[in-house]
């Protein structure tokens, strides 16, 4: 049977992994604010699969008031980078990064 | 029964990593964006399987409901302007970003299909490499390991409170969360220095159902949240999930359009929003003066002490987090910033 603190742990891995693509691939900046969410979902499912001791055991609560803190934090963050990403849209009529510039001129 | 909890694990885990994807990768970003929601809600319930029930609320109030809001707002604006620019579909407008980084390294002409597919080849690669390190890492590490479980248990009855996890979010560990109510206090402020107006209207029409379900459900959840600080000492539960459910809570009455923009109110927002920090630090400095350490509280007190500064914290972590949905500057009482921008909701579906 496999350990349900490796099983998540693993699960952790490919959520990180699946954010960190969706993060580089995609130019949209909404699209990119929801990789990095669904990668600090996978840091924090690390923390707390690893603290796991068993069926009925107290786990560690350490990690358990830092990924507290990092949900907390990670939606302050996900909030400003939205007002920013509104900015952006704002004043370049654009969702993209700035780079994207002469590339859209190409394409329009 | 040994099996069966690896079955629900399974499928659990299975029906995460779908969602995630879906997510990630739906078309239209409405549909992204209500799917994130939902994998916010299977991560909450996968904290309770992982025996973390105070994450998992924390995860359902803010990892799905209020992100939920801000991204769905955010979309709301960004349509609200979208709207009667030159619209660039949706081809264009993804999968671009490290092709423009190519064309600007390697190429000067417009990226071929052949070089933008060479470069999703080499990310995908690049991706799977990291994943098959990163495997690799976790299964090379011990099965079981010690942890600070013991330590933090043994620091308990010295704490003032008996859930461990608000043992160490606010005496044993403080800084960690002094600095959080900082952080918080921060995005609040970037976020006002950033917003062009004063006042955002929501111009959804007067809705008779969402008044009469907010008039039902607001003291509800005001309740909730006292009582979630309250059971926080000994039960999952406490400041930050009860700042949360308050923030919800601010959000809902945001919508419904009960709210008044009164010159008291934005004192009040402002004073509202540090007021947390500010007992937070003041208690820590009166502590310094008698004698202890920075934020060290004598176990006689803590109990008391932790109480006051969770109910500071909650009630400055509910105004941020409501701030951070408005979205709009409290303005200042000599010179109100103009009000000029007016956005939709985003209650429509994608325009394909």
């Amino acid at each position: 049977m496999l350990q349900p603190s490796t099983l998540y742990s693993l699960t952790a891995v490919v959520l990180f992994c699946m954010g960190c693509y969706s993060l580089l691939t995609y130019s949209h900046l909404l699209r990119k604010i929801l990789g990095v969410n669904v990668m600090g979902v996978g840091v924090f499912m690390l923390l707390i699969a690893r603290a796991y001791a068993g069926e009925g055991q107290q786990s560690d609560p350490v990690p358990q008031a830092l990924v507290l803190t990092g949900i907390v934090v990670a939606v302050c963050a996900t909030a400003l980078a939205l007002n920013l990403a509104v900015q952006i849209e704002a004043t370049t009529h654009k969702a993209d990064l700035a780079e994207d510039e002469e590339n859209n001129g190409n394409a329009n | 029964m040994e099996f069966l909890k690896t079955l629900f694990d399974l499928i659990l885990i299975s029906t995460m990593v779908w969602v995630a994807w879906q997510a990630l990768t739906a078309r239209a970003l409405f549909k992204s964006i209500v799917l994130f929601i939902a994998f916010g809600l299977l991560i909450s319930l996968a904290w309770v399987r992982l025996n973390a029930p105070d994450i998992a609320l924390a995860e359902a109030a803010i990892g799905s409901g209020l992100t939920g809001a801000l991204l769905l707002s955010a979309l709301g604006r960004m349509r609200g302007m979208e709207r009667g620019w030159v619209k660039q579909t949706r081809k264009d407008r993804s999968m671009k970003n490290t092709s423009v980084w190519l064309q600007k390294t390697i190429v000067s002409t417009p990226p071929s299909t052949f070089l933008r597919g060479l470069e999703r080849l080499s990310l995908r690669i690049l991706t799977l490499v990291l994943a098959i390190i990163l495997f690799w890492a976790i299964l090379s590490l011990p099965e079981t390991s010690p942890g600070l479980t013991e330590k933090a248990i043994e620091a308990l009855p010295n704490s003032g409170v008996k859930n461990p996890v608000t043992a160490i979010l606010l005496n044993i560990r403080g800084y960690d969360t002094l600095l959080e109510v900082a952080i918080l206090l921060l995005a609040a402020v970037g976020v006002w220095a950033f917003s062009r107006s004063t006042i955002r209207k929501f111009s959804n029409p007067h809705n008779d159902i969402l008044l009469a379900f907010v008039c039902l459900i607001l003291p509800i959840m005001i309740i909730v949240s006292g009582y979630l600080v309250w059971i926080g000492a000994d039960h999952p539960g406490g400041a930050f999930q009860a700042g949360a459910i308050l923030g919800s809570a601010g959000v809902l009455w945001l919508l419904s359009e009960i709210r008044r923009t009164d010159q008291s109110l934005i004192w009040l927002q402002r004073i509202g929003a540090s007021f947390g920090l500010a007992i937070f630090l003041l208690i820590a400095l009166v502590m310094m003066a008698i004698g202890s350490n920075f934020l060290e509280y004598p176990p006689k007190l803590a109990k008391q002490l932790i109480l006051i500064i969770e109910i500071a914290a909650t009630i400055s972590i509910g105004i941020i987090l409501a701030s951070l949905f408005l979205g709009a500057h409290p303005g200042s009482e000599g010179d109100p910033l103009p009000v000029e921008e007016t956005y939709e909701d985003a209650d429509n579906q994608e325009p394909q």
